[in-house]
C-alpha cells in the first residue's frame, strides 16, 4: 500500500472507533454529548451570546424533562456531566447551578408545547442577526443554502423582553407551523439607554410543516 | 441534534451570502418557484443524510481536539 492509501486507512479506523464509542453510550448520555458537540462548535463559530441564548434537549423517553447549560458556564467550556436536568416548570432536579430566566421562559415553554421537537437551539449568529435588523427580514430563495428553507421559516415581529413566559408561549405558538424561526425582538434597558435590537434564531428537528 | 444542528449551519451560510450578495448592490437572481417546489424535497432528503454525516465529523472532531467534554 502506498503511504497515502495507508493514512487513508487509518483515518476510516479512527472514524470507525469514535462512532462505535458514540454508539456504546446509553440514549441519554449519547444526548449530553451531541448538546456539548452542539454548544462547542457553536462557540467556535461565535453564534453564542456571552454565556447566554440556549441549546436544550428533551431527555430522551420523558417529555417533561429537558437538558440545559447552567447560569454562567461558558458554551466553550461546557461538559455532558455539567447539564442540568430541568423540569418544565423551572425545578432543577439534577446537576449543579440554576438554570438562566429567559432559557427557562423560552425553552420551557417550547418543550411543553412542542413535543415532536426533541432539540431546541436558540443562538444569536451574526449573520442572521445583520438580516433581521433590515426592515426586509426575508431569506431569499437565492442559493443552494436557502433551498433547504422555502415554508419553514416563520417570522415574528412581536417585541419584548424574554423575561416573561408570555415570549415563551408566543415562540411555542408560532413555531408549530415552521422548523425554523427568526425572531427579531426589541430588548427595552429599564432607563436612559437607547433602545437595542436583538434577534435570535431557533431551530429544532421538526418534520417539515409549510409556514403560513 | 444532527439534523437541527445542520439546519442551523445552513441557514447561516443561506443568510451570509445572501448579505454579501446585497452588499454588491445589485438586484438579487431568485431562484424560480416552481425550480424550488420541483427541488426542494430532494434537498431535504438530501438534507437528512448530510446532516447525519456532518455532525458525525464534528462529534468526531471535537471528541479528538477535546477529550475532557464528557
Amino acid at each position: 500500500m502506498t503511504k497515502s492509501a495507508v493514512a487513508a486507512a487509518e483515518n476510516v479506523h479512527l472514524m470507525d472507533a469514535y462512532e462505535k464509542a458514540y454508539r456504546a453510550l446509553d440514549p441519554a448520555a449519547q444526548v449530553r454529548l451531541d448538546l456539548v458537540v452542539a454548544h462547542r462548535w457553536a462557540a467556535r463559530w461565535g453564534w453564542n451570546e456571552g454565556v447566554v441564548n440556549h441549546l436544550t434537549a428533551l431527555v430522551p423517553g420523558d417529555d417533561d424533562r429537558f437538558y440545559a447549560v447552567p447560569y454562567g458556564v461558558h458554551w466553550s467550556e461546557l461538559k455532558a456531566c455539567d447539564l442540568l436536568v430541568v423540569r418544565l416548570d423551572g425545578e432543577v432536579v439534577e446537576g449543579e447551578g440554576e438554570i438562566e430566566l429567559t432559557s427557562l421562559m423560552i425553552h420551557g415553554a417550547m418543550h411543553r408545547d412542542l413535543k415532536q421537537a426533541r432539540v431546541i437551539l436558540h443562538t444569536h449568529q451574526p449573520n442572521i442577526t445583520a438580516l433581521t435588523c433590515l426592515e426586509d427580514q426575508t431569506v431569499e430563495i437565492c442559493s443552494q443554502h436557502a433551498l433547504r428553507f422555502p415554508g419553514r421559516i416563520a417570522y415574528l415581529n412581536s417585541y419584548g423582553l424574554a423575561t416573561e413566559a408570555s415570549i415563551g408561549d408566543l415562540i411555542a405558538r408560532r413555531f408549530r407551523i415552521a422548523t425554523s424561526c427568526l425572531w427579531p425582538i426589541m430588548a427595552l434597558p429599564s432607563v436612559g439607554r437607547p433602545c437595542m435590537r436583538l434577534s435570535m434564531i431557533c431551530t429544532t428537528s421538526t418534520a417539515p410543516a409549510r409556514c403560513s | 441534534m444532527h439534523e437541527a444542528f445542520d439546519d442551523l449551519y445552513n441557514l447561516d451560510r443561506a443568510c451570509q451570502v445572501q448579505l454579501m450578495a446585497m452588499a454588491s448592490h445589485r438586484k438579487l437572481r431568485i431562484i424560480d418557484p416552481q425550480d424550488v417546489a420541483g427541488m426542494f424535497p430532494t434537498m431535504l432528503e438530501k438534507g437528512k443524510e448530510e446532516g447525519e454525516q456532518h455532525f458525525r465529523a464534528l462529534r468526531r472532531m471535537l471528541w479528538r481536539a477535546e477529550p475532557d467534554l464528557i
